[in-house]
């Protein structure tokens, strides 16, 4: 019945968040169904599509389960973009300083790369929130910008490919590409879904899992408890930079085999809508990160299938979804109030 | 000398956005509703009021326009935080998507432009007067209003008291929720004001994501400035500096590295984050007495 309401709210949920949009689309002088219809063809339309709905998901997912970890805890991850750009930078410079080595190392070392430039930047926010009382919302924000301005210099400047005006890098070594899975998809996304399945099972079965979700649930209790709640807090934060970094080991070895500047449209923030729409659910997170997936896929198309709306409706979409689950409490005690029968005169006691 | 005083003025003008930016984050906070939503408020005043200024060809109009767009914003948060009791960090998460959401959206529909609006003339944008904007003055007025309100007004202990103890303001007979609303729709006001200040005034047209964070960083100023109007003011102005001098350092030599090389732009982006950063965690992490603490039911739906 709980699992009942909670798919029941987040129907309404989306169903919320879409009728806005179609307010919005007639705003603007469009058709909804007719945008509607493109964003649905566009991402189920083809098994191609779909491969490109897959593909987008795929940092979404990781992104989501990066905030996931720190929301046990009690901590607002809004850093995960930033995370993910550190991770894919460090995977970057490991890709192209060991160009000539084999497969084993280039690929061990990217993964390492990338989930340690994530839980570097991570944990900097973790260590200002637990040693120097700053907020980690304002700590994650303020570390966003500085990653961006730096993966900028690092992409323009030291590992500039001198051989186009592309905002790129240079390419990794040839022995480390790793072919796509499946059409556009990359083995990322089987890889993610096995990642976010074991850190949530081990969330729920471990005892540094417990230790995380006690101290999320109550710091004073876990204190008690004789649980460190700063260094929880800590690992946490690095933990959750480092899924978010994995983002960059996706990007540079099995997807564009370099960094390009701005790669990502904002998986970090996406990653957040994901994390509170699931609620720690695994299979929520699966279903949200390829919604959201679709969603980004389908916007693209609009440039061209539409005559007013761009892709950027897909930025209006997923705030209007986040602006629907602030909501959530309020749509959920709705569900239950029809469910109980309550929306309909029924007495409590009876 | 006068080199001096024109980087003074520089300061001035890149303390503004962020002042009034803090002075909004002061009236919400302080009254009990955590607002990350101040950058979204900003971006999307300076939206309205660019597109306003240049269809009306009125800088006034533009002004009002952008202050309405941060109100509109403002409800929306406002709604979701005090009407429904929803999360405010994720309320303002959605308000600030959402101001990053409909620029491009409309522009693309009023102007077939991706995400900006067209270069306003002089005539659109805030006249000056004595080489310094009315807005840049504005911030002060509005220090003086609030210092007033803040220290010696039933309101300005209303406020307080909604964000530190709202059960205590609610025995009085006193609406906690009205306090708080009229928290959120000032900090809408302002920050839709600062947003005109970015777009009509300083700048000379809308671009995508013109506000650069300056909304969190004015956040950051706030807590810097102990949570008072002068204090956030006087925090503000710092940042004003720092930006100023970011500007000084643009095309300065490294002394290392080859000659003729010059301190990469990105680095310099960097700095005023950085320092925020830098400064939060020197003056926010001291020992406990010295600490800036935030209102105690900051946050807490009532």
């Amino acid at each position: 019945m709980t699992r009942l309401k909670f798919a029941f709210t987040n129907l309404l949920l989306w169903l919320l968040a879409f009728g806005l949009t179609s307010l919005a689309v007639k705003c603007v002088g469009d058709s909804p169904v007719h945008v509607m219809q493109v964003l649905l063809s566009s991402a189920f339309g083809t098994l191609e599509n779909l491969s490109y709905t897959l593909f987008y998901a795929t940092p979404m997912l990781l992104a989501g389960t990066a905030v996931s970890i720190a929301l046990e805890a009690g901590l607002f991850n809004i850093g995960a973009e930033g995370q993910l750009y550190m991770g894919t930078v460090a995977a970057a410079f490991w890709g192209i300083q060991t160009r000539e080595s084999n497969f084993f190392v280039g690929i061990l070392g990217g993964v390492a790369a990338a989930f340690l430039g994530g839980a570097f930047w991570g944990s900097i926010a973790g260590y200002l929130r637990t040693r120097r009382h700053v907020h980690e919302v304002i700590a994650t924000i303020m570390m966003n910008f500085i990653a961006m301005a730096f993966a900028n210099w690092v992409v323009l400047n030291p590992l500039k490919n001198p051989e186009t005006q592309n905002l790129e890098t240079l390419g990794i070594g040839e022995a480390f590409k790793i072919p796509r899975l499946w059409h556009q998809t990359t083995w990322g996304f089987p890889l993610s879904l096995i990642l976010s399945v074991v850190l949530l099972w081990a969330m729920k079965r471990t005892w540094w899992g417990f230790r995380i979700r006690a101290t999320g649930s109550s710091e004073s209790a876990a204190r008690t408890a004789g649980i460190s709640v700063t260094n929880t807090a800590l690992f946490t934060m690095a933990l959750s930079g480092g899924v978010a970094g994995l983002v960059g080991f996706n990007e540079v070895f099995m997807n564009s085999y370099r960094m390009f500047d701005g790669f990502s449209p904002g998986y970090g923030f996406t990653g957040l809508a994901i994390a509170l729409l699931a609620r720690g659910s695994i299979s929520g997170l699966v279903m949200a990160s390829v919604l959201f997936g679709a969603l980004h896929k389908g916007a693209l198309d609009l440039d061209l299938e539409t005559e007013k709306v761009t892709r950027d409706l897909s930025a209006v979409i997923q705030a209007l979804i986040l602006v629907a689950l602030a909501a959530q409490p309020t749509l959920r005690k709705f569900v239950d109030r029809v469910f109980d029968g309550k929306a309909f005169g029924r007495k409590a006691s009876s | 000398m006068s080199g001096f005083l024109a980087f003074l003025l520089t300061a001035l003008r890149l303390s503004t956005p962020l002042s009034y930016g803090a002075l909004g984050g002061y009236c919400s906070e302080r009254s009990g509703t955590i607002n990350i939503a101040l950058e979204g408020m900003m971006l999307i005043g300076s939206f309205t009021a660019a597109v306003v200024a240049h269809q009306t060809h009125s800088a006034f109009l533009g002004v009002a326009a952008g202050a309405f767009g941060g109100l509109t914003l403002a409800l929306l948060h406002g709604f979701l935080c005090i009407e429904l009791g929803s999360d405010q960090i994720i309320s303002g998460m959605a308000v600030n998507l959402l101001a990053a959401g409909i620029p491009p959206v409309a522009s693309k529909a009023l102007y077939e432009m991706s995400g900006g609006t067209p270069l306003l003339n002089e005539a659109e944008r805030v006249p000056q007067i004595f080489g310094v904007s009315p807005l840049v003055i504005g911030v002060y007025i509005t220090l003086g209003i609030l210092v007033f309100v803040h220290r010696s007004t039933r309101l300005g202990q209303y406020i307080r008291f909604a964000g530190e103890h709202p059960e205590a303001l609610q025995s009085q007979g006193i609406s906690v929720k009205r306090i708080r609303w009229i928290g959120v729709l000032l900090a809408g006001l302002l920050c839709g004001i600062a947003g005109a200040y970015l777009s009509i005034d300083h700048g000379g047209a809308f671009a995508r994501n013109m506000t650069a964070g300056r909304g969190f960083i004015a956040l950051a100023a706030l807590i810097i400035g102990r949570w008072t109007p002068l204090g956030a003011v006087l925090a503000t102005l710092t940042f004003g500096l720092i930006e100023a001098s970011q500007i000084l350092l643009q095309g300065t030599q490294t002394p290392w590295g080859a000659p003729g090389q010059t301190v990469p732009i990105q680095w310099i982006q960097m700095v005023p984050y950085i320092a925020t950063l830098a400064i939060l965690a020197g003056l926010v992490g001291g020992n406990k007495a010295r600490r800036s603490r935030p209102p105690s039911a900051l946050g807490r739906a009532f």
